[in-house]
């Protein structure tokens, strides 16, 4: 099947799915109305909560949600063959991510920007609320320890790609400085420092790789890689944040939305042929990639692309405070999703490009593919071109990177420059991945340092510097031991259920707030994705638990799998409660915005 | 609302110059949000016009305009290998 078949029928389901259920969501569930002030107005500091133009702020949370998750995902899911990726996309992004934005955001909103935990404690109660914040923090470790390894197995042994990704530190910091101290303000010169910079850093790669002295420099395993990352993780995590992870913020959100616009525009100009097949004989299970059938494994593969709970996190941070106008939910939280599901199809269709064979002995470990009886097609040639080792580089990274170049290369006037544009890639899935690390690292601390100051005071304070070395060393230990022990096969699902586990939990805390805002006859819309995921997602951590941790015996695993299931099953127990009580009310009242609902909750 | 500690006045007057709050900087690149806790410096800032002068406590404290004006915030001390540096307290990251 041609490329341009899959982006075709996806553009119009996207924009079918936008129209009405979209239009549906805003006018029938959510009841969005313009003249209801939004806390961006009734709360304006001028910081946090100020009015945005609804582009400005789609642009804003679209980079904010579209991170490695809709990227890396897909890519990953290949595995099964491009249909049920592709439909699981455009199902998942309609009826379930989509909504799951929406409502999260919609609810924030109305909880004058709060955030999720904070609407589980409102909405649902207080245990919830306790029990959503550790599992955040649970999921934190899981998704830096995921992200991380996509990072460590595009890498190793790779002096080239490295090199260029190292060097977006000191571009970072160059940038920092000079935003900071030399011309506070000036972001057109740091603009222009931070790309020009890149520019060489991709044109000496080569260089670098070929000088022996250098090369051995930048060349590293995957062990010394999967220290190397988490120490910088605690070291960037408290460096102040305009020196380091600012600038490389600014400068990946950049990359990110330039690299997804130029990869759309190549697939739509070089429109090329889909090698993988539509189901792969790997759909029922034994592939080498994620370690399960496509029911229930594509749901914990595809995270971002289709549902994700990490929009939870977004749709209830900056983005709320921002929304001018309570209309502009509907363009922002489902719109946004929705283009993140394109990418997704974008991403999906980089690996499907790739002949199968090629596909599989770059995703699976050499030894697994070795019995797949396969032989390999074009990747001899790629390899030379790219000028890497392409075999045995799990994690989606690397079949993305290839994917993309191999399109970018078919363009008439990129012809020839495939190196360039796969350590391009490489760079660019890097440099926000490590984004992550920085921030997820500040985040997971700070929410140590809350939970450990209730044992002892001076944890929560955010000065006091061992406290704040403690828990970082604490936090990135966590996540630094299961990069090092651990393998994309067992950390990918373990972090895809987590995500989904949260974001079945948002879909059960906005079904809850329906019911109280009086829209039980509506709670369908949030209830289904939420009461389908749930066990599904549970299934699969199930049989990822028996099939893989525990014949490998990695007990570590296995605990925090079971933890997190128990975990998110008491919000569901407490949403349910909740849920009992709500419906047995029958007299309604009038709420401060006028609504008429079952109960009244204060912020 | 913004308070200065004792130990921080003491710091303030011993140095005799105004102090500034820097910028906060805000991060929502990739899966996480958050608003860093800005430092806190002698001086006069750069971009006068982003910042309001404030007298809190007999002292100039010069605070960006963008400063959060929920929560309570606290001007302290903190000592790292003796020397001693004015930090914020109670910021809160997400």
């Amino acid at each position: 099947m041609n490329s341009l078949t899959l982006i075709f029928v996806s553009a119009c389901v996207f924009a079918i799915a936008y129209r009405f259920y979209g239009i549906f969501l805003a006018q029938k569930v959510m009841n969005l109305r313009a003249e209801r002030e939004t806390p961006a107005v009734t709360m304006e500091d001028g910081h946090d909560y100020v009015k945005t133009n609804k582009y400005v702020l789609f642009g804003h949370h679209f980079a904010a949600i579209a991170a490695a998750g809709p990227l890396l995902g897909p890519v990953l899911a290949a595995q099964f063959g491009f249909m049920p990726g592709a439909l699981w996309i455009l199902i998942g992004c309609v009826l379930a991510g989509g909504v799951h934005d929406m409502v999260v955001l919609f609810a924030s909103v109305r909880h004058k920007g709060r955030s999720l935990s904070v609407i589980a404690e409102t909405e649902v109660g207080k245990v919830a609320g306790k029990v959503a914040s550790v599992a955040i923090l649970f999921i934190l470790i899981l998704t830096l320890a995921g992200l991380s390894i996509a990072v460590v197995n595009a890498m190793f042994n790779s002096p080239w790609g490295t090199f260029t990704v190292f060097a977006t530190l000191p571009i970072a910091m160059i940038m920092g400085i000079y935003m900071h101290n030399i011309r506070p303000g000036d972001v057109k010169g740091m603009s222009i420092i931070g790309v020009v910079l890149l520019i060489v850093s991709l044109y000496v790669g080569p260089y670098v790789a070929a000088d022996p002295v250098l090369a051995k420099m930048f060349t590293f395993t995957k062990k010394e890689l999967a220290i190397i990352i988490p120490a910088y993780g605690f070291v960037a995590s408290v460096l102040p944040v305009w020196f380091l992870l600012v600038p490389r913020d600014y400068l990946s959100t950049y990359l990110k939305i330039g690299t997804i616009a130029a990869l759309a525009l190549g697939i739509a100009f070089v429109h090329p042929e889909l090698h993988m097949p539509a189901i792969t004989p790997y759909f029922f299970g034994g592939g080498p990639v994620i370690p399960g059938a496509a029911f229930p494994f594509l749901f914990i593969t595809i995270a971002c692309g289709a549902l994700s709970g990490f929009h939870a996190i977004i749709g209830s941070g900056t983005t709320p405070k921002m929304i001018a106008n309570e209309k502009d939910i509907l363009f922002v939280g489902y719109g946004a999703m929705l283009t993140e599901g394109f990418v997704a199809i974008m991403a999906l269709i980089a690996a499907c490009v790739l002949v199968p064979a090629d596909y599989f002995a770059i995703n699976a470990a050499p030894a697994a593919f070795g019995k797949l009886g396969l032989a390999v097609v074009d990747l001899p040639r790629l390899a030379a071109e790219v000028g890497e080792q392409l075999q045995g580089r799990p994690g989606g990274a690397v079949s993305l990177a290839v994917g993309m170049a191999y399109i970018f290369d078919a363009v008439p006037l990129f012809k020839g420059m495939m190196g360039y544009w796969y350590h391009f890639a490489i760079m660019f899935e890097a440099v926000f991945i490590l984004t992550a690390v920085d921030a997820g690292t500040r985040v997971g601390r700070y929410l140590l340092q809350e939970m450990l100051g209730k044992a002892y005071a001076p944890f929560a304070d955010n000065s006091w510097t061992p406290g704040i070395i403690i828990t970082s060393a604490l936090f990135t230990g966590a996540w630094g031991y299961l990069v090092y022990t651990g393998d994309i096969s067992t950390i990918w699902p373990l972090f895809g259920m987590a995500n989904q586990l949260l974001a079945a939990t948002a879909l059960i805390i906005g079904t809850t707030m329906l019911i109280r805002l009086g829209k039980a006859k509506y709670a369908w819309v949030t209830a289904a994705p939420g009461l389908l995921v749930f066990p599904v997602v549970m299934w699969a951590g199930y049989l990822n638990i028996t099939g893989n941790y525990l014949p490998k015996q990695l007990y570590l695993l296995t605990t925090m799998s079971g933890v997190l299931m128990v975990l998110i099953t008491i919000v569901f127990i407490g949403a349910f409660a909740r849920w009992y009580e709500l419906l047995k009310i029958e007299k309604l009242v009038t709420d401060k915005f006028g609504d008429k609902v079952l109960a009244l909750v204060t912020d | 609302m913004i308070t200065i500690s004792e130990d921080a006045l003491a710091l303030i007057e011993e140095k005799q110059s105004p102090l500034f709050i820097d910028i906060p900087h805000a991060v929502s690149g990739c899966c996480f949000d958050i608003t860093d806790c800005p430092s806190i410096s002698f001086g006069e800032p750069v971009k006068l016009a982003d910042y309001t002068k404030q007298t809190l406590q007999n002292a100039t404290v010069y605070v960006p305009r963008c400063f959060p004006q929920d929560g309570s915030h606290v001007i302290r001390t903190r000592s790292f290998f003796g020397f001693k540096r004015l930090v914020l307290s109670g910021w809160r990251l997400i």
